[in-house]
């Protein structure tokens, strides 16, 4: 699929771009000085790939991407307007997915780069990196050149950019861990969370785990999809929305408990806001029983028993 | 009076506990009702001060008959007193957990009537928790100095981190502020705990941490073998368990009597798997920087603690014998000992080599890392494509996060600076340290002022301009508007440092500036 002499282009412009010099394996040879020449992947700012925003539609672009031998300038998701970027600064090629080349692709990073590598760019596919497809591309592209050990090579940029990303998802699936608030709704766990990046799958076996003789749901409402569990089976569904309506006087008795604990623990001589704030930024806010005022306050108690 | 009442009257005491950790086990929730267990640890809120909300922080009562000088709870002082009963506590902790509010429970209390008799009630507690209700969550138990063995035994085996809190760093603080407790009912407990987590380490065949060597291995060995619960021939530290004749600890009896399920297989009971921790207060004794250091250093090695933990002393009651009600709680040395309590865990750094006699204080402009850095310039500069991971961890601005990552980084290419840039080193400190290809950093300033400027965060810089200024040259703030940063950050009045000693001020103007050519 990437010949040699492409290899050695990329080899090449990342060199200049990054100031960084790949060390060479003892005893390989080294390249011919006419194998510049030859046929490389075009650097092609100018074209823009569309896909239809699937896993398998972003292994097809990668599949195009090698087999036309170009590097597009943008990766877009084709929505059901039509194409919402501006077409005209771009020239466009539909990327039409089909999975027996996603599988090819698929399986090809699979035996050629590792296991590991596939699930890192599974998991930064979920995450909300700005330029997310592109760099994933070059980010595969590096991986197929130098296998796993460019997870290591943190001075390009692209492998920085990409493995920050994967880091701020992990952190944001780790807030996620703490701070879901469950309300008992006849018997039943159900949460509202908004979260940046698309954690739910990667959540879903924590709070599978954990709570296995439960029914529960957690609703992502900016990704408008929900994690639903009973004992034995999970899945992630599309969810158009979801609001809890009712509030049992049971549930009401362990929210007020709850905000009356949050309360108590502080050590006011130490308050600190600042702090609190980095550790639990405001956009949680609204998804912690103990963050938010309506409804349920201290005032509305009335004899707890 | 009903539960909501009781758990703000003992949330609130039980708040100036600073451990609230529930990280340091693994643990899958398919053998228990509900309830998993994290090694990372999951905070899941932050309360106003900035402090993790993990564990349901209560104690049972805090009914005291103790008379510790500095506790909100002792018996002289005027306060409401509040008990849960063994069962509203599990309850409440069921509860919270199935809404995910919290990690667990931290369960700790005042000395009600005696420490058997508090210790049975809190044992009561764990017993409906993991018997009764086949609860998976994080439990951390305190031990109250006094408790029987026996019991502390059996708060080990049901509980996942056990504790036992030093109170404040010498005995000779303690007889004065603490007239209940000693030191021998402190350590006593430590001892056993310590001795009960390697023995049913290798009960189980594995050793999850470090592995005892020497003398100490072959008195577990002999302990093991002969089938002594303990190891008696440890007379210093253990006189008190001698003679006793041990209880089967294992023998599963409800509250009521009747015969419970144990959550567990038999040969997979685990004795406090998430280890020991103990707490100081800081503050409201006189002993330095130093002793409580050296004092860490020795719980870390001697009773393989997993956690040391500080808590600068907030004054909650009057007395002659403490620092007046207006002291505001030394909160900059409790970050700096914390500072250094990282870097004796994971930077290979001795409490000797951090401070000594004519230093016996924390620095309070420099973090620990930097201040030893600079009475070292021997050491420095290395370079950064061949030096060691030890070499490494020594540079400030260098985390171990960073060391590693030079490490596998550095098979792969030669490293630059701007490619330490990417990798997350801090170049601002570690510039001054580091050699890259053989060559200093570009453009190395040699001033004094911009070099100590960098050693310094901007909190520290806006304290060190606020109070040191009478005598530090004024050319170290041309560029640098102090004044207008601490004005924004104004609502830290709580912050205050102690005032340069002599040798810190030496130490400070003589300070060598490591810049290579």
């Amino acid at each position: 699929m990437c010949n040699d002499t492409g290899i050695q282009l990329i080899k090449d412009t990342w060199q200049k771009s990054t100031g960084v010099r790949m060390m060479r394996a003892a005893g390989r040879p080294k390249p011919e000085a006419d194998a510049f020449n030859a046929a490389v992947p075009a650097e092609t700012p100018d074209l823009a790939y569309y896909y239809d925003g699937t896993w398998e539609g972003w292994l097809c672009c990668v599949y195009e991407s090698y087999t036309a031998k170009e590097i597009p300038g943008m990766i877009a998701v084709e929505t059901e307007q039509g194409i919402s970027v501006e077409t005209s600064l771009f020239y466009a090629k539909r990327i039409v997915t089909r999975t027996d080349l996603a599988e090819r692709v698929r399986k090809g990073i699979d035996d050629k780069i590792g296991k590991p590598f596939l699930h890192i760019l599974e998991r930064i596919f979920c995450s909300c990196i700005s330029q997310k497809e592109e760099q994933m591309l070059l980010f595969a592209r590096k991986g197929f050149r130098y296998g796993m050990q460019i997870l290591n090579l943190r001075q390009d940029k692209v492998v920085n950019n990409v493995l920050k990303g994967l880091r701020d998802l992990g952190r944001e699936i780790d807030k996620w861990y703490g701070f879901v608030r469950f309300s008992d709704v006849r018997g039943i766990l159900v949460a509202v969370i908004g979260a940046k990046n698309n954690v739910l799958p990667f959540i879903a076996s924590h709070f599978c785990d954990r709570f296995h003789n439960e029914h529960f749901m957690i609703y992502d409402q900016n990704h408008k999809m929900a994690l639903v569990y009973k004992p034995g089976k999970c899945c992630v569904i599309p969810m158009e929305d979801f609001v809890i309506s009712e509030i049992s006087d049971e549930e009401r008795k362990y929210r007020v408990l709850w905000k009356n604990y949050y309360a108590a623990i502080e050590i006011n001589p130490r308050h600190n806001e600042v702090c609190r704030r980095t550790h639990m930024p405001k956009r949680y806010w609204d998804f912690l029983t103990e963050m938010t005022e309506q409804g349920d306050c201290i005032s509305n108690y009335k004899g707890i028993k | 009076m009903d539960v909501l009442e009781k758990l703000k009257i003992l949330a609130d005491a039980a708040k100036y506990d600073a451990a609230c950790t529930s990280s340091g086990l693994e643990r899958k929730g398919s053998g228990f009702a509900m309830g998993s267990s994290r090694d990372f640890g999951i905070c899941h809120s932050f309360a106003g001060d900035g402090r993790c909300i993990s564990l349901l922080k209560v104690l049972l009562t805090n009914c005291c008959s103790f008379d510790c000088v500095y506790c909100v709870n002792r018996y002289s002082n005027q306060a409401k007193r509040a008990a849960f009963t063994p069962r509203e506590l599990a309850d409440l902790t069921w509860q919270f957990y199935r809404r995910n509010y919290i990690e667990g429970l931290f369960l700790s209390s005042a000395v009600w009537k005696s420490p058997d008799y508090t210790s049975e009630q809190m044992l009561k507690v764990l017993e409906i928790l993991r018997y009764e209700y086949q609860f998976g969550g994080y439990i951390h138990v305190k031990v109250i100095p006094g408790t029987s063995a026996l019991l502390v035994e059996k708060l080990g085996t049901l509980a996942d981190r056990i504790s036992v809190n030093i109170e404040l760093p010498s005995s000779g603080s303690l007889e004065k502020l603490a007239p209940d407790k000693s030191k021998e009912k402190i350590l006593l407990p430590m001892k056993q705990i310590q001795y009960k987590i390697q023995e049913n380490r290798q009960g189980r065949g594995r050793f999850g941490g470090i592995q005892p060597v020497g003398k100490q291995a072959a008195k577990i060995q002999g302990a093991a073998s002969s089938g002594n619960r303990y190891l008696l021939e440890d007379k210093e530290s253990l006189n008190g368990l001698r003679c006793m004749e041990m209880a089967d600890p294992y023998a599963l009896k409800s509250v009521d009597g009747g015969q419970l399920q144990k959550p567990w297989k038999k040969g997979q009971m685990r004795f406090a798997p998430a280890g020991q921790s103990t707490q100081m207060i800081i503050g409201a004794t006189p002993e330095n920087d130093r002793q409580i250091l050296r004092l860490t250093e020795g719980l870390y090695h001697q009773y393989q603690m997993k956690r040391v933990f500080y808590s600068a002393y907030i004054p909650v009651v009057e007395d002659n014998r403490l620092p007046s009600r207006e002291t505001l709680p030394p909160l900059w040395r409790e970050h700096r000992l914390y500072q250094a309590d990282w870097l004796l865990r994971f930077y290979g750094f001795t409490a000797s080599e951090l401070l000594d006699e004519k230093n016996p204080q924390l620095h309070p402009y420099l973090d620990p890392k930097c201040h030893w850095a600079l009475r070292h310039p021997d050491v420095f500069p290395v370079e950064v494509n061949r030096a060691s991971f030890d070499e490494l961890l020594r540079v400030p601005g260098i985390g171990t996060e960073s060391a590693y990552r030079i490490l596998r980084a550095r098979k792969l290419a030669l490293l630059d600076w701007d490619g330490l840039k990417n990798i997350g080193v801090v170049l601002k400190r570690a510039r001054y340290f580091l050699l890259c290809k053989g060559r200093s950093y570009p453009f190395l300033s040699h001033d004094k002022n911009a070099f100590l400027l960098a050693m310094m965060s901007p909190k520290e810089r806006a304290l060190f301009a606020r109070q040191e200024r009478k005598w530090f040259q004024p050319s170290l703030f041309d560029n640098f508007s102090a004044e207008t940063d601490c004005n924004k950050e104004g609502a830290e009045p709580m912050l205050t440092v102690p005032a340069l000693d002599d040798a810190q001020k030496e130490a400070l103007e003589c300070v060598t500036i490591p810049v290579f050519s």
